[in-house]
């Protein structure tokens, strides 16, 4: 019946007016109708309660029931035409109004029930229509598709009419390799060999192209638990598979890179213990990751450096953020030793608790060739310290010679007074004898000394005393060249660290210099040597009053193999500076004031070497 | 520097810049029974006013300063006679050629033997002796 125009229908007022209005054309048509009887009165009245009722609802129906009822009362009651008492025809009337009541509201409710249900499979159906994943609703037995959404058809690329007349046909579009493995999940699940279906798999449609899916359903049971029917949702996952693939190509990217990088990383929590370490780093140290991973870092770590590699993790987790680096010995599994450079930074890790990452390259190589090169530079130092001594050997012959001669001497006077039984003089002499014989025994160390091969050993030091003792060793060449010394040094102490010997060589070798920058001409014969603390330096300084230095080749002074003596092997001005550098210090030369060359030594003091 | 002198008798100075040397001359001397004045440089010795009373000089070759030899030659242009005797440390035979050549009374090489220097003071009081 399409009476009613709906949009009336939708506001009360309307609903209220259609009401009425079907209650007064009841009223009219029946006195139109040559209809006879008391139940006939009200029939056309009924109908419009009914129509009225159904279409707009409750209120509606009354109203129609109380118009028709006030015009059947008002217009036939009052005719009586079948010539019933007054009282029987408003019994019958009061029995009407009852009925219609009645009827309105059974018919209202049935509406309602109606309305809600259409409003129901409505919305469901508007869901499953419109969203993208597949809703299906399947009949166990005998099996029988009783719904699935539209989004089959985009997604399988074949049509609803062929799933509803074979309800798996879905399974046709599955890969093939996927195809058994579904079909076989999907009916365990229904049988109920399997207890849940949620897999995933692919669908690949008539053009060729694939979808990955993911299926899942629950089961549907009656009242005694037996599964009747099955339900599920196949949802489109392609994209969410395109960007897993890509994040576990990235990690297995970055996993690749960490594993395989030919640097040693290692991950340590605040107490040391390998948190992660790459697979390179277990190469290299002869383990497996997995025999390192949670062991403690010290494992690894030659005994004596542990202590070291502690204090420098600490210094890490101090300085949240720094790099710090550093040097350290590792023990491969079979007990090779290697040397390795470490870098390391400690940070804030996932769970707020500081971890340290460390990366470490295998410097063993480059250590064998620093302590090959030290040691030929040690070798090199000694030659040429060697070489120094032996272009002072006449002077040293001489300098021996001396308090020699003088016990020859006191020894000859001796056994004179002890002839002439003088023991008071006889003693006096053997004292000299016993302070001569002390005193060339000094010669002779401080040259044994210079002329000794032994590993360069770092002690503290006065700078003076070291220029004492050179100088001393020079004395007798400076007065065969008729040079004449100066020498500068303060009272105090100048504390220094370093090698004797080797600092010795250095000084020895601008003394040896300086005699000879004087010597070449006729000019006046003064060397001065001098040494002061500046702050934290100690200088040592040798001048010459000789001819100076061509400003041309001052730069090129230092460099191996530079000589301007026509015998020298040019090696003594590069093996200073290289001792001195090793030292901590520097070694320059510049022009003398008023003339000749200054050579200038300048080194930390003992406290300044020591912070550094 | 301590210088002696025994009126009476013939003076020896020992002029050497190494203090144990000198002190060495001066104690075998003292034990013949000579006394000596030691002198540190030749300059000492050219200033100590000395030189007439002097009678036999032994004389250290290489010193800082002027030289034994220039010493020598110094003595020899301003007239002064004193019989020399050198002493080196080093066996450098141009030098001993050219003391003795100035007329030096002998060259001894240090350790030398005490009777050697014995012998050339005999020989230079000798000398000394108008």
């Amino acid at each position: 019946m399409r009476l009613p125009s709906r949009r009336i229908l939708r506001h009360p007022a309307g609903r209220y007016a259609f009401g009425g209005g079907l209650g007064a054309l009841a009223v009219l048509v029946r006195a139109l109708l040559p209809l006879r009887g008391d139940i006939a009165i009200y029939s056309t009245c009924i109908v419009a309660i009914v129509i009225a009722a159904s279409y707009a609802g409750r209120g509606p129906g009354y109203l129609a029931n109380a118009v028709s009822a006030l015009g059947v009362g008002v217009v036939f009651l009052s005719r009586r035409p079948s010539g019933m008492p007054l009282v029987e025809r408003a019994f019958g009337l009061v029995l009407f109004v009852a009925a219609g009541v009645v009827v309105a509201e059974f018919v209202a409710t049935r509406r309602r029930t109606e309305l809600a249900l259409r409003e129901s499979e409505d919305r469901f159906r508007s869901m499953a229509e419109n969203i993208s994943d597949i809703v299906w609703i399947v009949q166990i037995s005998p099996e029988r598709m009783l719904y699935v959404s539209p989004s089959y058809e985009r997604l399988w690329g074949r049509t609803l009419r062929d799933l509803y007349a074979d309800p798996r046909h879905w399974i046709a579009g599955i890969h093939a390799d996927d195809r058994a493995r579904i079909e076989a999940a999907f009916s365990d699940w229904m049988t109920g060999a399997r207890a849940d279906y949620d897999v995933e798999y692919r669908v690949v449609r008539p053009d060729g192209t694939t979808a990955w899916i993911n299926a899942r359903g629950t089961l549907i049971r009656d009242a005694n638990g037996k599964p009747y029917r099955a339900s599920g949702i196949a949802t489109d996952i392609t994209e969410r598979k395109r960007m897993e693939k890509q994040i576990r190509a990235g990690e297995e990217l970055w996993r690749a890179t960490f594993d395989n990088n030919p640097t040693m990383y290692f991950m340590v929590d605040a107490a040391g213990t390998v948190l992660s370490i790459n697979g390179f780093a277990a190469e290299q140290l002869g383990y497996s990751v997995a025999e390192l991973r949670g062991r403690p870092i010290a494992e690894v770590v030659l005994e004596d450096d542990r202590d070291a590699a502690k204090r420098e993790l600490a210094r890490c987790l101090e300085q949240l953020g720094q790099a710090v680096g550093w040097e350290l010995r590792k023990v491969k599994k079979d007990g090779t030793v290697i040397w390795v450079r470490a870098w390391a930074r400690a940070v804030n890790g996932p769970s707020g608790t500081p971890i340290v990452l460390v990366a470490c390259e295998d410097i063993s190589e480059a250590k064998r060739a620093e302590e090959a090169l030290a040691a030929a530079e040690a070798e090199l130092a000694h030659v040429s310290r060697v070489t120094t001594l032996g272009e002072l050997t006449a002077s040293i012959a001489h300098e021996v010679n001396q308090p020699l001669g003088a016990i020859g001497t006191n020894a000859a006077a001796c056994v004179r007074w002890l002839a002439a039984n003088n023991l008071d003089e006889a003693k006096r002499c053997a004292e000299q004898i016993k302070a001569d014989s002390v005193r060339a025994g000094e010669i002779v160390r401080r040259i044994r000394e210079l002329a000794k091969k032994a590993p360069p050993r770092k002690q503290p030091l006065d700078a003076a005393d070291v220029c004492r003792e050179v100088v001393a060793l020079a004395r007798a060449e400076l007065q065969r060249k008729h040079v004449a010394l100066h020498i500068e040094l303060p009272s105090d102490a100048l504390p220094i660290v370093g090698d004797r010997v080797q600092l010795q060589q250095v000084i020895l070798n601008l003394l040896v210099n300086a005699i000879e920058a004087v010597t070449g001409d006729e000019g006046p014969r003064d060397v001065w040597v001098t040494s002061e603390r500046n702050a934290d330096q100690v200088t040592i300084a040798v001048r010459d009053s000789g001819p100076g230095l061509d400003p041309a080749i001052t730069d090129r002074l230092f460099r191996p193999f530079y000589t301007t003596k026509p015998h020298g092997m040019g090696m003594g001005l590069a093996i200073s500076r290289s001792i001195v550098e090793a030292h901590g210090g520097r070694l320059s030369a510049a022009p003398g004031e008023p003339r000749g060359a200054l050579f200038r030594m300048t080194l930390p003091t003992a406290a300044a070497a020591t912070v550094a | 520097m301590t210088s002696r002198r025994v009126p009476g008798t013939s003076t020896i100075a020992v002029v050497d810049d190494d203090a144990s040397v000198r002190g060495a001359i001066q104690a075998l001397l003292r034990s013949a029974g000579l006394d000596a004045e030691v002198f540190a440089s030749a300059e000492e010795f050219l200033g100590s006013g000395r030189l007439a009373a002097t009678t036999c000089l032994i004389l250290d070759i290489r010193m800082p300063g002027m030289s034994g030899i220039e010493l020598q030659e110094r003595l020899l242009a301003s007239g002064h006679r004193i019989p020399i005797i050198v002493i080196t440390a080093h066996a450098d035979d141009d030098e001993r050629a050219r003391a003795l050549e100035r007329g030096a009374i002998d060259c001894l090489q240090k350790p030398f033997d005490d009777d050697a220097l014995f012998d050339a003071i005999g020989k230079a009081s000798g000398a000394a002796a108008p």
